[in-house]
Protein backbone atom coordinates (compact mmCIF):
# COMPACT_ATOMS: atom_id res chain seq x y z
CA UNK A 1 0.00 0.00 0.00
CA UNK A 2 1.16 3.35 -0.77
CA UNK A 3 -0.13 6.91 -0.30
CA UNK A 4 -2.36 6.76 -3.71
CA UNK A 5 -4.12 3.63 -2.10
CA UNK A 6 -4.53 5.28 1.26
CA UNK A 7 -6.01 8.17 -0.47
CA UNK A 8 -7.79 5.92 -2.02
CA UNK A 9 -9.03 4.36 0.52
CA UNK A 10 -10.20 7.26 2.82
CA UNK A 11 -12.23 8.54 0.26
CA UNK A 12 -13.85 5.89 -0.55
CA UNK A 13 -14.98 4.71 2.96
CA UNK A 14 -16.08 7.99 3.33
CA UNK A 15 -18.55 7.41 0.34
CA UNK A 16 -18.85 5.31 -2.81
CA UNK A 17 -20.56 8.03 -5.60
CA UNK A 18 -24.21 6.36 -6.82
CA UNK A 19 -23.34 7.77 -10.29
CA UNK A 20 -23.13 6.14 -13.59
CA UNK A 21 -19.06 6.04 -13.72
CA UNK A 22 -18.08 6.63 -9.74
CA UNK A 23 -14.77 5.99 -9.69
CA UNK A 24 -14.84 8.75 -12.30
CA UNK A 25 -16.53 11.28 -9.90
CA UNK A 26 -13.94 10.00 -7.42
CA UNK A 27 -10.79 10.66 -10.27
CA UNK A 28 -11.89 14.63 -10.43
CA UNK A 29 -11.57 14.91 -6.58
CA UNK A 30 -8.62 12.78 -6.08
CA UNK A 31 -6.39 14.10 -9.51
CA UNK A 32 -5.86 10.37 -10.40
CA UNK A 33 -7.02 8.85 -14.15
CA UNK A 34 -10.44 6.79 -13.24
CA UNK A 35 -8.15 3.58 -14.96
CA UNK A 36 -5.62 3.87 -11.98
CA UNK A 37 -8.22 4.22 -9.76
CA UNK A 38 -10.32 1.18 -10.31
CA UNK A 39 -7.02 -0.65 -11.46
CA UNK A 40 -5.78 -0.31 -7.65
CA UNK A 41 -9.16 -0.90 -6.17
CA UNK A 42 -9.30 -3.92 -7.96
CA UNK A 43 -5.36 -4.86 -6.58
CA UNK A 44 -6.86 -3.95 -2.74
CA UNK A 45 -9.53 -6.55 -3.45
CA UNK A 46 -7.31 -9.02 -4.22
CA UNK A 47 -5.37 -8.35 -1.73
CA UNK A 48 -8.19 -8.55 0.89
CA UNK A 49 -7.27 -4.87 1.69
CA UNK A 50 -10.94 -4.32 0.71
CA UNK A 51 -13.36 -7.08 1.71
CA UNK A 52 -16.06 -5.20 -0.63
CA UNK A 53 -17.52 -1.94 -1.89
CA UNK A 54 -21.32 -1.49 -1.99
CA UNK A 55 -24.58 -0.28 0.45
CA UNK A 56 -24.40 -1.01 4.11
CA UNK A 57 -28.31 -1.94 4.60
CA UNK A 58 -30.24 -0.85 7.90
CA UNK A 59 -32.09 -4.20 8.63
CA UNK A 60 -34.40 -2.48 10.59
CA UNK A 61 -35.92 -0.52 7.89
CA UNK A 62 -36.15 -2.72 5.65
CA UNK A 63 -38.31 -5.37 8.42
CA UNK A 64 -35.49 -7.23 9.47
CA UNK A 65 -35.63 -8.37 13.33
CA UNK A 66 -31.57 -8.63 14.46
CA UNK A 67 -30.06 -9.86 17.76
CA UNK A 68 -27.15 -10.96 19.47
CA UNK A 69 -26.27 -14.23 20.33
CA UNK A 70 -23.59 -15.36 23.04
CA UNK A 71 -22.99 -18.91 23.52
CA UNK A 72 -20.77 -20.63 26.11
CA UNK A 73 -18.99 -22.70 23.83
CA UNK A 74 -16.61 -25.76 25.21
CA UNK A 75 -13.10 -24.71 23.95
CA UNK A 76 -12.96 -28.48 22.10
CA UNK A 77 -16.05 -27.62 20.54
CA UNK A 78 -16.18 -24.22 19.37
CA UNK A 79 -14.95 -24.92 15.64
CA UNK A 80 -17.96 -27.68 15.37
CA UNK A 81 -20.57 -25.38 16.63
CA UNK A 82 -19.11 -22.41 14.51
CA UNK A 83 -19.95 -23.79 11.54
CA UNK A 84 -23.56 -25.19 12.52
CA UNK A 85 -23.74 -21.29 13.55
CA UNK A 86 -22.53 -20.50 9.95
CA UNK A 87 -24.37 -22.61 7.80
CA UNK A 88 -27.94 -19.97 8.31
CA UNK A 89 -27.05 -16.93 6.54
CA UNK A 90 -29.24 -15.30 8.48
CA UNK A 91 -25.76 -14.95 11.00
CA UNK A 92 -23.62 -12.32 9.72
CA UNK A 93 -20.76 -11.90 11.96
CA UNK A 94 -19.86 -14.69 14.03
CA UNK A 95 -16.33 -13.75 16.57
CA UNK A 96 -15.06 -15.80 19.57
CA UNK A 97 -13.83 -14.03 22.36
CA UNK A 98 -12.35 -14.12 25.64
CA UNK A 99 -14.83 -14.36 27.94
CA UNK A 100 -17.09 -17.19 29.49
CA UNK A 101 -19.60 -16.80 26.58
CA UNK A 102 -16.86 -17.49 24.44
CA UNK A 103 -19.06 -17.36 20.55
CA UNK A 104 -20.81 -14.29 19.77
CA UNK A 105 -22.92 -14.07 16.69
CA UNK A 106 -25.19 -11.30 14.83
CA UNK A 107 -28.45 -13.07 13.27
CA UNK A 108 -30.97 -11.07 11.13
CA UNK A 109 -34.14 -13.09 10.25
CA UNK A 110 -36.86 -11.96 7.90
CA UNK A 111 -39.40 -11.91 11.18
CA UNK A 112 -39.35 -12.61 14.61
CA UNK A 113 -40.99 -15.98 14.19
CA UNK A 114 -37.92 -16.87 12.12
CA UNK A 115 -35.59 -15.61 14.59
CA UNK A 116 -36.92 -17.73 17.33
CA UNK A 117 -36.72 -20.53 15.31
CA UNK A 118 -33.14 -20.35 13.85
CA UNK A 119 -31.94 -19.50 17.99
CA UNK A 120 -34.09 -22.84 18.63
CA UNK A 121 -32.66 -24.83 16.01
CA UNK A 122 -29.19 -23.66 16.89
CA UNK A 123 -29.70 -24.51 20.80
CA UNK A 124 -30.82 -28.12 19.65
CA UNK A 125 -27.90 -28.75 17.06
CA UNK A 126 -25.07 -27.66 18.88
CA UNK A 127 -26.58 -29.10 22.50
CA UNK A 128 -25.33 -26.03 24.08
CA UNK A 129 -27.03 -25.13 26.82
CA UNK A 130 -25.77 -21.38 27.99
CA UNK A 131 -27.03 -19.12 25.28
CA UNK A 132 -27.78 -15.47 25.77
CA UNK A 133 -29.93 -13.33 22.98
CA UNK A 134 -29.71 -10.00 23.65
CA UNK A 135 -31.99 -7.76 20.82
CA UNK A 136 -30.71 -4.35 20.22
CA UNK A 137 -32.70 -1.54 21.86
CA UNK A 138 -31.45 1.41 20.84
CA UNK A 139 -28.50 2.22 18.20
CA UNK A 140 -25.95 4.65 19.22
CA UNK A 141 -23.80 4.47 16.30
CA UNK A 142 -22.65 2.57 13.40
CA UNK A 143 -19.87 4.39 11.76
CA UNK A 144 -17.03 1.85 10.19
CA UNK A 145 -14.13 4.00 9.33
CA UNK A 146 -10.76 3.52 9.66
CA UNK A 147 -8.30 6.12 8.81
CA UNK A 148 -5.62 3.72 7.13
CA UNK B 1 -43.12 -1.24 0.56
CA UNK B 2 -40.13 -2.69 -1.17
CA UNK B 3 -41.20 -4.62 -4.70
CA UNK B 4 -39.07 -7.46 -6.30
CA UNK B 5 -36.80 -5.16 -8.04
CA UNK B 6 -36.01 -3.43 -5.00
CA UNK B 7 -34.90 -6.64 -2.93
CA UNK B 8 -32.78 -8.23 -5.96
CA UNK B 9 -31.08 -4.38 -6.32
CA UNK B 10 -30.69 -4.17 -1.99
CA UNK B 11 -28.82 -8.05 -2.10
CA UNK B 12 -27.06 -7.22 -5.22
CA UNK B 13 -25.62 -3.92 -4.27
CA UNK B 14 -24.17 -5.50 -1.10
CA UNK B 15 -21.00 -5.84 -2.67
CA UNK B 16 -20.33 -4.27 -6.68
CA UNK B 17 -18.36 -5.30 -9.36
CA UNK B 18 -14.72 -2.77 -9.59
CA UNK B 19 -15.31 -1.74 -13.30
CA UNK B 20 -15.99 2.25 -14.53
CA UNK B 21 -19.76 1.24 -14.54
CA UNK B 22 -20.84 -1.35 -11.41
CA UNK B 23 -24.67 0.27 -11.31
CA UNK B 24 -25.03 -1.00 -15.31
CA UNK B 25 -23.75 -4.29 -13.99
CA UNK B 26 -26.64 -4.65 -11.26
CA UNK B 27 -29.17 -3.01 -13.82
CA UNK B 28 -28.59 -5.76 -16.10
CA UNK B 29 -28.75 -8.55 -13.65
CA UNK B 30 -32.23 -7.36 -12.18
CA UNK B 31 -33.53 -6.56 -16.25
CA UNK B 32 -33.97 -2.34 -15.52
CA UNK B 33 -32.23 0.83 -17.03
CA UNK B 34 -28.91 1.76 -15.06
CA UNK B 35 -30.42 5.55 -14.68
CA UNK B 36 -33.80 3.53 -12.93
CA UNK B 37 -31.10 1.89 -10.85
CA UNK B 38 -29.04 4.99 -9.10
CA UNK B 39 -32.61 6.20 -8.85
CA UNK B 40 -33.86 3.40 -6.61
CA UNK B 41 -30.44 3.45 -4.63
CA UNK B 42 -30.94 7.16 -3.87
CA UNK B 43 -34.08 6.29 -2.49
CA UNK B 44 -32.88 3.88 -0.43
CA UNK B 45 -30.50 6.33 1.46
CA UNK B 46 -34.04 8.96 1.53
CA UNK B 47 -35.80 6.24 3.10
CA UNK B 48 -32.98 5.17 5.11
CA UNK B 49 -32.92 1.83 3.83
CA UNK B 50 -29.08 1.48 3.16
CA UNK B 51 -27.18 3.75 5.59
CA UNK B 52 -24.16 4.73 2.92
CA UNK B 53 -22.78 3.48 0.18
CA UNK B 54 -18.90 2.87 0.14
CA UNK B 55 -16.19 0.32 0.66
CA UNK B 56 -15.31 -1.74 4.22
CA UNK B 57 -11.76 -2.05 4.95
CA UNK B 58 -10.43 -5.27 6.58
CA UNK B 59 -9.59 -3.42 9.48
CA UNK B 60 -7.07 -6.26 10.50
CA UNK B 61 -5.10 -5.57 7.37
CA UNK B 62 -4.69 -2.07 7.35
CA UNK B 63 -3.16 -2.38 11.54
CA UNK B 64 -6.22 -2.39 13.31
CA UNK B 65 -4.73 -5.27 15.10
CA UNK B 66 -6.88 -5.03 18.44
CA UNK B 67 -10.90 -5.35 18.16
CA UNK B 68 -12.72 -5.78 21.51
CA UNK B 69 -16.41 -5.41 22.08
CA UNK B 70 -16.57 -3.56 25.10
CA UNK B 71 -20.23 -4.24 27.32
CA UNK B 72 -20.96 -1.98 30.14
CA UNK B 73 -23.35 -2.15 33.08
CA UNK B 74 -25.16 0.91 33.33
CA UNK B 75 -28.41 1.55 34.97
CA UNK B 76 -31.92 2.61 32.56
CA UNK B 77 -32.11 6.11 33.44
CA UNK B 78 -28.48 6.68 32.79
CA UNK B 79 -28.56 4.65 29.08
CA UNK B 80 -29.01 7.61 26.70
CA UNK B 81 -26.03 9.98 27.94
CA UNK B 82 -24.00 7.21 28.25
CA UNK B 83 -24.51 5.77 24.85
CA UNK B 84 -24.29 8.95 23.19
CA UNK B 85 -20.91 9.93 25.26
CA UNK B 86 -19.44 6.39 23.88
CA UNK B 87 -20.87 7.07 20.31
CA UNK B 88 -19.13 10.20 20.19
CA UNK B 89 -15.51 8.33 20.18
CA UNK B 90 -13.81 8.34 17.22
CA UNK B 91 -12.32 4.06 18.07
CA UNK B 92 -16.18 3.32 18.54
CA UNK B 93 -17.73 2.04 15.04
CA UNK B 94 -21.13 0.35 17.00
CA UNK B 95 -22.77 1.09 20.20
CA UNK B 96 -26.37 -0.35 21.10
CA UNK B 97 -28.71 -0.87 24.05
CA UNK B 98 -29.54 -4.07 24.28
CA UNK B 99 -32.21 -6.23 25.89
CA UNK B 100 -30.91 -8.34 28.74
CA UNK B 101 -33.83 -9.13 30.80
CA UNK B 102 -34.41 -13.00 31.76
CA UNK B 103 -30.40 -13.03 30.38
CA UNK B 104 -27.71 -14.55 32.69
CA UNK B 105 -25.46 -11.53 31.60
CA UNK B 106 -25.85 -7.86 33.46
CA UNK B 107 -23.89 -5.34 30.59
CA UNK B 108 -26.31 -3.46 29.00
CA UNK B 109 -24.74 -1.30 26.75
CA UNK B 110 -22.11 -2.72 23.82
CA UNK B 111 -19.66 -0.54 21.73
CA UNK B 112 -17.37 -1.82 19.47
CA UNK B 113 -13.60 -0.45 20.16
CA UNK B 114 -10.98 -0.60 17.37
CA UNK B 115 -7.25 0.33 17.86
CA UNK B 116 -3.53 -0.57 16.80
CA UNK B 117 -2.65 -2.24 19.73
CA UNK B 118 -4.43 -3.65 23.15
CA UNK B 119 -2.70 -1.44 25.35
CA UNK B 120 -3.91 2.15 23.23
CA UNK B 121 -6.99 -0.03 23.63
CA UNK B 122 -7.03 -0.66 27.10
CA UNK B 123 -6.12 3.09 27.41
CA UNK B 124 -9.16 4.40 25.51
CA UNK B 125 -11.44 2.38 27.63
CA UNK B 126 -10.04 3.26 31.00
CA UNK B 127 -10.54 6.79 30.06
CA UNK B 128 -13.82 6.91 28.54
CA UNK B 129 -15.09 4.83 31.59
CA UNK B 130 -13.58 7.33 34.23
CA UNK B 131 -15.18 9.95 32.39
CA UNK B 132 -18.25 8.55 32.28
CA UNK B 133 -18.24 7.39 35.94
CA UNK B 134 -18.95 3.98 34.65
CA UNK B 135 -16.74 1.36 36.18
CA UNK B 136 -18.27 -1.84 35.70
CA UNK B 137 -17.55 -3.06 32.18
CA UNK B 138 -16.09 -6.23 30.51
CA UNK B 139 -13.50 -5.88 27.77
CA UNK B 140 -14.23 -8.99 24.97
CA UNK B 141 -11.30 -9.14 22.67
CA UNK B 142 -12.04 -10.76 18.97
CA UNK B 143 -9.95 -13.97 19.38
CA UNK B 144 -11.10 -15.03 15.73
CA UNK B 145 -13.45 -14.01 13.38
CA UNK B 146 -15.27 -17.37 12.39
CA UNK B 147 -17.86 -14.98 10.13
CA UNK B 148 -18.27 -11.85 8.08
CA UNK B 149 -21.00 -11.45 5.48
CA UNK B 150 -23.33 -8.65 5.99
CA UNK B 151 -25.45 -9.77 3.07
CA UNK B 152 -29.04 -9.86 3.56
CA UNK B 153 -31.72 -11.95 2.42
CA UNK B 154 -34.74 -9.93 2.10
Amino acid sequence: MDTIDRTILNALQEDFPIDSRPFRVLSQEIQISEEEIIQRVGSLVDNKIIRRIGASLNPRAVGLSTTLIGMDVPKERIQAVADIVNAYPEVTHNYQRDEDYNLWFTIAAKSGKEMTRIIGEIREKTGIEKIINLPSVKTFKIRVRFEV
Amino acid sequence: MLDTYDRKILTLIHKLSVCSQPYQVVAEQVGLSEEEVLARINGYIQKGFIRRMGITVNHFLTGFEANAMVAWRVDAQDVDRVGELLAAIPSVTHCYERDISGEDWEYNIFAMFHARTKEELEQTVKGVAEDMGVLDYKILYTLKEWKKDGRKYL
